[in-house]
């Protein structure tokens, strides 16, 4: 075992762990603080791949912005202090359903030898922004696109109704 | 640059105008009447139709560097879709359970998903197909959950639950195709994998498995169907039309361009898909034989009618694509028209058990009539449309030397005719609770109209359609094997 190869084990072990406590925390409060563990371990594993830009996103979206929203829904809703159980009426068919998924993709991996790097990937910040108004104009649009959906949509779900109390 | 998205734009006004339009509609619905909404969302689906109408000739160029496609295969499918926004846009219009304070963004969602239908039905690039997937899943989660019942709320969370799932099983087929490629956009992945050696080919077939995945659920094929009845008891009706119809089109799209790409591995997949289609119609009728409430009757006849629909696309000829298009405009009108009809109903009397229907010949013999002709054209009896499409689907598949399979599909056909009767039955013969007489309302009359017309028509005087749709498919000289070459 090489090295560089220590940091990546860390990180990966970290995120199974945290993985592992999402899933079967008692505590949606806890499981929502072993999700910001999940995905800090993630963009620790970015920055080790050397895409450091893409764990700067990750952090920025994922820690700053999606955890701290799961974690103002949990405490909006006042479930935070309770002890919810999970859904555990089919805990081990979920359990063997992800382990089969699992042990099918290392099986497909395990023998690949993975190029270093995509011909032509555009890894440093400067391409990527290039490749983001140029080539990918037309889905970056449309993300914009599907941001006003969900939006819009969440309000008009949540508003209040007349058949409602 | 510059140049490239001018000609891009140029190829690509009917989504302009749809997308502009969609903007328009939930910028304006916070502020006018639904009534000025609806207007808005008209002028956008008569641009976008007849810009569509003007882009009839294929465009050869890769437009917006290759992410999208403008071929014939897409021309019929952005068809397809529009025409199903339309339907759907004069059902919500109608629809007396959808809140008017909130219709207006209602109307601006349909029509943003009917942008995502679009764009889903020429795309050429895995992360455009992904996020035009996407565009189609939240829109419609949101409209599941546009009524105040618990239910719909429920329908929506499940709907949300099991797409999410779907989704990210997707997202690791569409990584997994990347890393062992390194490319994005289908022809560049087709022509890799065309040489692709052995360990690498296995990665690549579990690849292609997980991407079949998302698109099955899409399109509700067994055993990924699973939420269908649940998701259209709880939507409002005409969301339920929609998702009927609408994901089915551009899920069919998607398949057709994947499975193209995924050529070289599809002897590996063939017999499991072959399988599993003729699982669905069967487990689909199976299901529909008991069922009490219209719309679970209908998702299941949906998920029979998706497995008559894969016919076309296993056999894997031009003769199929053929068929797979004509039963699709057939499926589209006789659906939708189905569901205007429910949809009045449900507007009168606010129930969705099947005793609705019981005597309706005497509260409204033109409803009563037309309901009829739509269940006889889903049952596949001559002279309606349906019955054309269907003898395509079939034919395409007893000359490929599948016999076998049109069989089941006829006897499963035949099965089907017990509760689409069953339906005629109650309305004609049983007898009736309510007499007053049922009006539906313009809009439900103008759509369930215009179905009616398609389904007789088209029935009757196929052969237009049938020259154009063969012309179309084959003008580019290779059809199917190679629709989407450059």
């Amino acid at each position: 075992m090489n090295t560089a190869a220590v940091p990546l084990a860390i990180l990966s072990a970290l995120v199974l762990v945290g993985a592992l406590w999402v899933v079967t925390l008692h505590n949606l409060f806890r499981a929502a603080l072993s999700l910001g563990l999940v995905f800090l371990g993630i963009a620790g594993l970015f920055i080790c791949l050397g895409a450091e830009f893409l764990a700067l996103v990750q952090l920025l979206i994922y820690v700053g912005a999606i955890l701290v929203l799961i974690i103002f829904a949990i405490m909006l809703t006042n479930s935070w202090q309770r002890e919810t159980l999970p859904a555990s009426r089919q805990r081990l068919p979920a359990a063997l359903a992800a382990l089969a998924l699992f042990a099918l993709l290392a099986r497909a991996t395990w023998v690949l030898a993975w190029p270093a790097q995509i011909p032509g990937g555009a890894t440093r910040l400067k391409d990527l922004g290039l490749v983001l108004v140029k080539t990918l104009v037309l889905p970056f649009e449309v993300i914009s696109l599907i941001f006003v959906v969900v939006v819009v949509g969440a309000i008009a779900v949540a508003a209040p109704r007349k058949g409602q109390s | 640059m510059g140049l490239v998205l001018g000609e891009s734009l140029r190829a690509w006004w009917p989504e302009a105008c749809l997308g502009l339009g969609s903007l328009l509609a939930v910028l304006l619905s916070a502020f006018v009447p639904a009534k000025t909404v609806r207007a808005v969302a008209w002028a956008a689906l008569a641009a976008s139709a007849l810009a569509l109408w003007r882009t009839t000739a294929p465009t050869p160029t890769d437009i917006f560097y290759g992410v999208i496609v403008c071929d014939a295969l897409g021309l019929a499918f952005r068809w397809l879709a529009l025409g199903t926004v339309a339907l759907v846009l004069l059902m919500v219009v109608g629809a007396r359970e959808i809140e008017e304070a909130y219709r207006g963004e209602a109307i601006g969602l349909l029509l943003f998903v009917g942008f995502g239908l679009l764009l889903l039905s020429e795309a050429n690039h895995l992360l455009m197909a992904y996020l035009a997937l996407e565009l189609v899943s939240l829109g419609s989660y949101l409209l599941v959950g546009f009524l105040p019942q618990r239910r719909s709320a429920e329908a929506a969370l499940k709907y949300l639950l099991f797409g999410a799932l779907a989704s990210g099983v997707m997202l690791f087929g569409m990584s997994l195709l990347f890393g062992l490629t390194g490319e994005l956009s289908f022809p560049a992945l087709a022509s890799s994998l065309a040489g692709i050696g052995s360990p690498m080919r296995e990665a690549a077939l579990l690849a292609a498995l997980l991407m079949l995945v998302g698109v099955a659920f899409k399109i509700s094929m067994v055993p990924f169907h699973l939420w269908t009845p649940d998701v259209y008891e709880g939507a409002p009706v005409a969301v339920t039309a929609f998702l009927s119809v609408g994901p089915k089109v551009a899920g069919l799209a998607l398949l057709l361009r994947l499975c193209e790409v995924l050529q070289p591995l599809w002897p590996a997949l063939a017999p499991m898909v072959l399988g599993l289609t003729v699982l669905t119609m069967t487990l689909g009728n199976l299901a529909a034989l008991t069922q009490t409430n219209v719309k679970r009757l209908l998702a299941y006849s949906t998920i029979a009618q998706v497995g008559y629909l894969l016919i076309g696309f296993v056999v894997q000829t031009p003769a199929g694509l053929q068929a797979l298009i004509v039963y699709l405009t057939a499926y589209l009108f006789m659906n939708l028209g189905l569901f205007a009809c429910v949809q009045a109903l449900v507007n009168d009397t606010g129930q969705e058990s099947l005793t609705v229907f019981q005597g309706l010949y005497r509260r409204a013999p033109w409803l009563a009539l037309s309901t009829a002709l739509f269940l006889l054209s889903l049952a596949g009896l001559p002279p309606l449309f349906g019955f054309i499409g269907k003898f395509m689907l079939f034919d395409a598949a007893i000359q490929t030397g599948q016999g076998w399979l049109a069989i089941a599909a006829i006897l499963n056909s035949a099965m089907a005719v017990y509760y689409y009767v069953n339906i005629i039955r109650l309305m004609y013969a049983a007898p009736t609770g309510a007499t007053t007489a049922l009006r539906p309302c313009l809009g439900l009359r103008v759509a369930a109209g215009v179905c009616v017309a398609a389904v007789l028509g088209l029935g009757l005087w196929p052969s237009p359609l049938l020259a154009r749709v063969q012309a179309r498919l084959s003008v580019e000289g290779r059809a199917y094997s190679a629709i989407i070459r450059p």
